[in-house]
């Protein structure tokens, strides 16, 4: 077990140094002078090569990576010409928004199509299964912002029953809080729930055909103990290794939502930081959104880990 | 009976994965023939008649600056299509190429090139997608790189999932064995072999792809005016649900429809290459 | 299988017929913004207004309970605003970006405001005299102000202010000023190098916004761009830029018995459907700058437009200018210019896009302003016209090739003049910049289009963008504007010593920037448009280019 933890850490800051590198690139490809292109080309030169030589760019090509990634981890990621504050100060008020959105979206998806999947799959060929399976396809076939408009229309305009744009904490106020975070929550995780349905439905069919189920009815046991206690619990364990990819369409569909219900969050900084050309939070954003899904990923790994030990020896 | 008569009997025992295939078809056929199809020319304006509604003349009424909708939704199939199968193959290509190397050779190349795939799979994939038009612009050939690029990591895996169980076959050591350099190999024994997973994940990814258009229509980096694009389409219309129901709705469920059709062919395709599946449904 | 195949069809219906259900929002919609006014109705007056009477200093007791106090009707209250971009320099207003400006007057007063006229009266300087002999202007200041970090307003601060701005690239608006004294505590007195028309709102207005000297003194420059210390009747409690902006009144302030609010709060809102719902929901009383077509939407569901239909308050006309000094561009030939100019249909622009608040024009000056000139022929719509001059030009049907600026905020407009030139033979190529490409173009270093967006002030004595020796926007590009005697007909309207000489001189200006050498293709002007529910009164919403706003009479039922 130890050796597999150092082993998927390693991997892990190995995924984020390539990261780093491709958040780096970005400011090097994007056409013209970064420096112009974030402030407008009206500044004095003066200013300019202020700038110029705060983000380190006079220096050699290695050598600026160095001094970014090293002034990164020290928590300088530097000033947000933009948003006119510091990146970390705007990361550390804007990502939490953007995690609990994501990670509430992503529960939201692995329990809702994991009901989904074991009812149709026991109910197969029943109303249900139909009526379910045709929802998670209309679902997944949906323009996001499309339902988002849709549902503010209906639950906020129409009904009042919601409010339509915001966000609290829950700790802040958490009637408040949910009521905010139902409709973005459903928007973010249709998608998942969706493909989670389709994928639990086909894999419990396949575990139910298998032969120790067989063996489990013939020995007379309940049949809802069988599909819980045995079926479920099989099928389950290479469904989970996807709650990182999951995670990780919530948390860009986020950008898309935010916009929407008019949310603070990460995603709504990316759109507006790309817009103005504000690389210096581009790159620190790429970089934290990413670190988001590879931690979760890694957690998941141990996880799956800890629960199939065939795992730890490959 | 002959394994294609299987197939086919396998892919359309379900009705609805028939249905699919005449709604892409048909949508195919708008691709394709949109100025035989197209009642007005797509990009004239009519600025005196401004989202109007139904009417003899434009049968789904007229949009922002007076264009026949339904004439625009004929040529958007084009873009939809185009971007769609384009970008997926792009995507399809780049990825099984990371994949099949990465799988067949192992040991560092596969480590190295895995960790790429992983950090590209780590950035949202909308925020990459962002990223990319704002380095390559808004035109057609580029969203469809763009979208192309942001989707190869998902290829990738798979590919390299599926190399993995073939490589150690019998039949790949005889080919290495007789001879056969590493690319013929891989061409000619190991790709083949996982065709069929790979025609499945690039049809169930074309509607993805074309929802990620629309997405990017709607945070104002889709492709460019005037060409009609659903995505775009949709984006216009949404601001006019109240105004002009007609013009909203329309475009949209041209998209939920191509969409669907898309996501429940790939399923039946599955199906029927996929023997294990078969009869479950 | 058919069975999911029959709820599929069924599903995909009722989704229709949802949306359907739910588009038919005109009657909540109304109700919505009736229901709030039930609530605390006092008789509803025509907002927006300006009512003298309640602006007048000194006239009400202190104090909210007291019962005798007549304006207890208005006190209290939070004005909510949705703001669709973030201004994100506003504690400094030296920009020229009317969202900056308008945010920051809820904190900053300046010495000048303007009337419904768009004439400008005394202010935080209660007199402005103008001296046009000397030349020089004497400000008389208000008494007994201070900023909300506690230093005194007076004439010594109102020269610190001005040293500031002349530090921080305001040079150019400080051009034709000698020298700016303290000539006693409460009074300043300003040297002008020549008497300019312009000189008032140069230095009321444009650098009149007070901020505070020492704000700046123990801060920066970055600071001051999210922190608004001014002198007026709210001071600012947060300042998160792509969230919000929020203020809470100020009870030292100068006017007794104002603010009427307990605060403001401007909510930025990056989509507008969602600030369209957010006015729906009754989560904001106002959208800023709405897009045109939500106001349409929203006026016909019952809400209230906040504007002023004079012309002397638009802010700006849409067009665009021939920008390319480059040789060899089809659009440094005046014929091309003038056929590109032909085949733009100004009538149907103005219809499809402006709902009814458009008003055409040929020229910079808009019809009803004192610089329209009436007598300008202009390019009429003409189809065969233009082709003409093409080929006069010597060019064939599509052989004539521009580049087009794309300006993602005008797309529609954008879409349809490139249909337009299209229509006549001309080849467009689009290049699209968003808001900073639009500064490198603007900026004048980087002149590589041939057509530009532009949305122009319509008064002149903002033209010194376009017409001085070093023009900060390309007007001029396609044609040295000196030799052709533009730039001295400029100057001779800002310097002109009488009323006539100033008329004659901005009507030559017009016809040779039209007629003479078609230097750019004004399509037409907006009224100024607000949309908000029936709450707000006495706000001036939309007057004098939809920049300012007096924040202290304003207030809500």
């Amino acid at each position: 077990m130890g050796r597999f933890l150092l082993k998927r850490l390693f991997q892990t800051v190995i995924i984020l140094i390539i990261i780093s590198l491709m958040a780096f690139a970005l400011i090097h490809i994007i056409p013209g002078d970064p420096v112009y292109a974030m402030l407008g080309s009206d500044i004095t030169p003066e200013y300019h090569d202020q700038v110029y030589e705060s983000m380190g760019l006079n220096l050699p090509l290695v050598q600026q990576y160095f001094h970014w990634i090293g002034n990164f981890v020290q928590g300088k990621m530097g000033y947000s010409y933009h948003f006119k504050m510091d990146v970390l100060q705007l990361v550390q008020r804007r990502l939490p928004v953007t995690v609990i959105l994501g990670i509430s979206s992503a529960i939201l998806s692995v329990v809702l199509g994991l009901l989904f999947g074991i009812i149709t799959a026991v109910r197969r060929g029943k109303p249900i299964d139909s009526i379910l399976t045709v929802l998670a396809n209309i679902g997944i076939a949906t323009p996001i912002f499309w339902l988002a408009v849709m549902l503010v229309l209906v639950f906020s305009i129409k009904l009042r029953w919601l409010p339509s744009w915001g966000f609290t904490m829950p700790w802040v106020d958490f009637g408040k809080s949910m009521k905010q975070m139902l409709m973005p929550t459903i928007c973010m995780s249709v998608g998942g729930i969706a493909s989670y349905t389709r994928q639990t439905r086909s894999s419990m069919l396949e575990v139910i055909g298998q032969d120790y189920i067989r063996t489990a009815r013939s020995k007379g046991l309940k049949e809802g103990r069988i599909i819980m206690g045995h079926a479920v619990k099989n099928a389950l364990i290479p469904i989970l290794t996807l709650i990182g990819m999951t995670l990780r369409n919530c948390i860009g569909g986020s950008a898309i939502i935010e916009r929407v219900f008019n949310i603070a969050g990460m995603g709504s900084v990316m759109v507006e930081a790309l817009g103005n050309r504000d690389y210096i939070t581009l790159q620190s954003g790429i970089i934290f959104l990413s670190l988001i899904t590879c931690l979760c990923n890694l957690l998941v790994d141990i996880a799956y880990a800890y629960a199939d030990p065939r795992i730890r020896l490959e | 009976m002959s394994n294609t008569k299987r197939f086919f009997r396998a892919l359309f025992a379900r009705k609805i994965v028939a249905v699919a295939l005449v709604v892409i078809l048909f949508f195919f056929i708008c691709a394709v023939a949109s100025p035989l199809l197209a009642t007005h020319d797509p990009d004239r304006n009519d600025l005196y008649s401004v989202t109007k509604g139904p009417s003899k003349e434009h049968v789904l009424g007229t949009d922002q600056l007076g264009r026949d909708v339904y004439s625009r939704i004929v040529y958007g199939a084009r873009v939809a299509f185009l971007v769609g199968i384009l970008a997926v193959l792009i995507s399809a290509v780049l990825g099984s190429a990371i994949g099949l190397i990465a799988g067949y050779f192992g040991g560092w190349v596969d480590n190295v090139l895995m960790r790429i795939v992983e950090a590209m799979m780590a950035i949202p994939p909308i925020v990459l997608a962002l990223a990319l038009v704002a380095i390559f612009g808004r035109s057609v050939p580029m969203l469809i790189l763009v979208l192309g690029i942001s989707a190869i990591p998902g290829f990738a895996r798979m590919m390299r999932g599926q190399v993995l169980t073939v490589r150690d076959l019998d039949y790949v050591s005889a080919s290495r064995i007789r001879g056969n350099s590493n690319f013929v190999t891989m061409v000619k024994h190991i790709l083949p072999n996982c065709l069929s997973p790979m025609i499945i994940v690039m049809t169930q990814s074309i509607g993805g792809t074309i929802l990620s258009e629309a997405g990017l229509s709607f945070l104002g980096a889709g492709v460019l005016p005037p060409t009609s694009s659903w995505g775009a389409m949709v984006n216009d219309g949404y601001t006019y649900l109240e105004k002009c129901p007609v013009f909203a709705l329309a475009p949209g469920t041209a998209v939920i429809l191509l969409v669907l059709a898309f996501n429940i062919f790939g399923d039946g395709l599955r199906d029927a290459l996929d023997p294990r599946m078969r009869g479950r449904r | 299988m058919k069975k999911l195949a029959k709820a599929l069809a069924l599903l995909l219906a009722a989704v229709m017929l949802l949306s359907l259900c739910a588009c038919g929002g005109k009657t909540a919609s109304a109700s919505t913004a009736s229901d709030k006014t039930d609530s605390s109705a006092p008789a509803k007056t025509d907002a927006p207004k300006a009512d003298a009477a309640t602006t007048a200093p000194g006239k009400t007791e202190t104090g909210t309970s007291v019962p005798a106090d007549p304006d207890a009707v208005k006190r209290g209250g939070i004005l909510k605003l949705a703001i669709l971009v973030t201004p994100n320099q506003s504690g400094f207003p030296i920009s020229t970006g009317t969202d900056q400006n308008v945010l920051a007057t809820t904190a900053i007063e300046s010495l000048g405001r303007y009337d419904e006229n768009g004439q400008i009266y005394g202010f935080l300087a209660k007199e402005i005299i103008t001296k046009p002999e000397v030349p020089a202007i004497i400000l008389e200041l208000q008494e007994g102000v201070k900023y909300h970090d506690g230093y005194d307003f007076n004439a010594k601060s109102v020269c610190e202010t001005y040293d500031i701005l002349l530090e921080n690239g305001r040079e150019a608006n400080f051009a034709n000023v000698e020298k700016y004294e303290a000539t006693g505590e409460y009074e300043v007195t300003i040297t002008l190098k020549q008497w300019r028309t312009d000189a008032v709102e140069t230095l009321c207005i444009t650098c009149g916004k007070m901020f505070s000297p020492k704000a700046y003194r123990d801060h920066d420059l970055e600071w001051m761009y999210t922190n608004i210390v001014g002198t007026g009747p709210f001071v600012q409690t947060e300042f998160t830029i792509g969230e919000k902006v929020t203020f809470k009144r100020n009870d030292n302030y100068w006017i007794e018995g104002q603010p009427y609010l307990d605060g403001v709060e401007w909510i930025v809102c990056a989509d507008q459907t969602a600030a369209v719902n957010m006015l729906k929901t009754g989560d904001v009383n106002l959208i800023v700058y709405p897009s045109m077509q939500n106001y349409k939407t929203l006026l016909d569901a019952g809400f209230t437009r906040y504007g002023v239909d004079s012309c002397a308050n638009i802010a700006g006309d849409l067009g665009m200018f021939f920008a390319s000094g480059k040789e060899g561009q089809a659009v440094s030939d005046l014929k091309v210019r003038q056929a590109i100019c032909h085949a733009i249909d100004h009538e149907a622009l103005c219809n499809a896009f402006t709902e009814g608040l458009g008003v055409v024009t040929n020229q910079l000056g808009v019809p009803g302003t004192k610089e329209n000139n009436p007598d300008v022929k202009g390019y009429p719509f003409d189809k065969e016209k233009a082709k003409a001059l093409l080929k006069e030009a010597g060019y064939g049907e599509g052989e004539c090739e521009v580049t087009l600026t794309f300006t993602p905020a005008f797309e529609n407009v954008f879409v349809a003049v490139q249909n337009m030139l299209e229509e006549v033979g001309i080849k467009v190529i689009i290049d699209e910049t968003d808001s900073i490409g639009d500064k490198l173009v603007v900026g004048g270093k980087d002149p590589y289009v041939s057509i530009c967006w532009w949305s122009a002030p319509t008064s002149v004595s903002a033209w010194f963008r376009y017409f001085s020796e070093h023009p900060t926007t390309m007007v001029g590009d396609a044609l040295d504007l000196k030799a052709a005697g533009i730039i001295d007909c400029y100057d001779k309207c800002m310097t002109a010593p009488t009323e006539a000489d100033q008329k004659a001189a901005m009507m030559e200006l017009a016809r040779l920037c039209v007629d003479e050498y078609c230097l750019y293709c004004p399509f037409y002007a907006t009224l100024s448009y607000y949309i908000g529910d029936d709450t707000i009164h006495d706000s001036d919403f939309g007057m004098r280019g939809n920049t300012q706003w007096t924040p202290e009479t304003t207030w809500l039922g």
